[in-house]
């Protein structure tokens, strides 16, 4: 079982798409057993989306 | 068509220019230099990637010429979150805050977390700077991300993950100190 520790190392990784299926089925089934990791992905993702430009031409 | 391209994309060259020199008028100089550098060097670009891409990656490149040698130091080997949070099992002790809002819309409302959120982004290392201004200001893909920098993909997701991090700590720390 993943531990909260290592959790929050693996955010990114598994945001990103990078991590193996194995990882992602621990990954995933610790955030549904760990509300603190939920909010902590929770808040991880909000930071990442409020840093978004508006939407430019380029 | 090249005067368009040279204003369509300033914006961003000049957030990646100040992402890396930390000051509004070197990126203005710095990119001024990276549109010369361009010039320049047109003939060498092969077309492995978009053309937006290249001059981003000549930009970082003119910009971290300016800066000490010093601050391009690798990534430091240490957790992203203080290990005293977490009791002997590895769960936490001392659980992530609480934020008053924590969707990126109600976020983006409130001016002083904006104002955290920008200062703190400033004071990242100029790779994680850069890394955080890329893909989450400007939306660069991680491919992108990588050929601009030169770096490998595990070492651009362990600088975007320390940057986005440390975000969300700095956040976290104005929302203790508010409550």
């Amino acid at each position: 079982m993943l531990r909260c520790v290592e959790f929050v190392e693996q955010v990114t990784e598994m945001e990103e798409g990078a991590s193996r299926p194995l990882a992602r089925l621990w990954f995933q089934l610790h955030r549904l057993a760990c509300r603190y990791c939920r909010r902590y992905l929770r808040q991880m993702r909000a930071v990442r989306e409020v840093m978004q430009a508006p939407a430019s031409p380029e | 068509m090249f005067v368009a391209l040279v204003q369509r994309w300033r914006g961003g060259l000049l957030r990646v220019a100040q992402a890396i020199t930390g000051n509004a008028s070197t990126a203005e100089e710095v990119v001024q230099e990276t549109w010369t550098s361009v010039l320049r060097s047109l003939e060498t670009f092969e077309g492995r990637s978009s053309l937006r891409t290249w001059v981003h990656r000549v930009c970082v490149h003119v910009a971290l010429a300016r800066i000490r040698h010093d601050e391009r130091a690798s990534v430091p080997d240490e957790p992203v979150v203080d290990p005293d949070r977490f009791d002997e099992y590895g769960h936490w002790r001392e659980p992530p805050a609480r934020w008053a809002e924590e969707t990126p819309e109600a976020l983006a409302v409130r001016r002083e977390v904006m104002d955290c959120i920008e200062r703190t982004v400033a004071m990242l290392p100029v790779r994680q700077r850069v890394v955080i201004t890329l893909r989450d200001v400007q939306g660069f893909r991680a491919e992108d991300a990588c050929e601009i920098l030169g770096v490998t993909a595990v070492h651009q997701r362990v600088l975007l993950h320390r940057a986005r991090s440390r975000v969300r700590a700095e956040c976290e720390r104005f929302y203790r100190e508010a409550a």
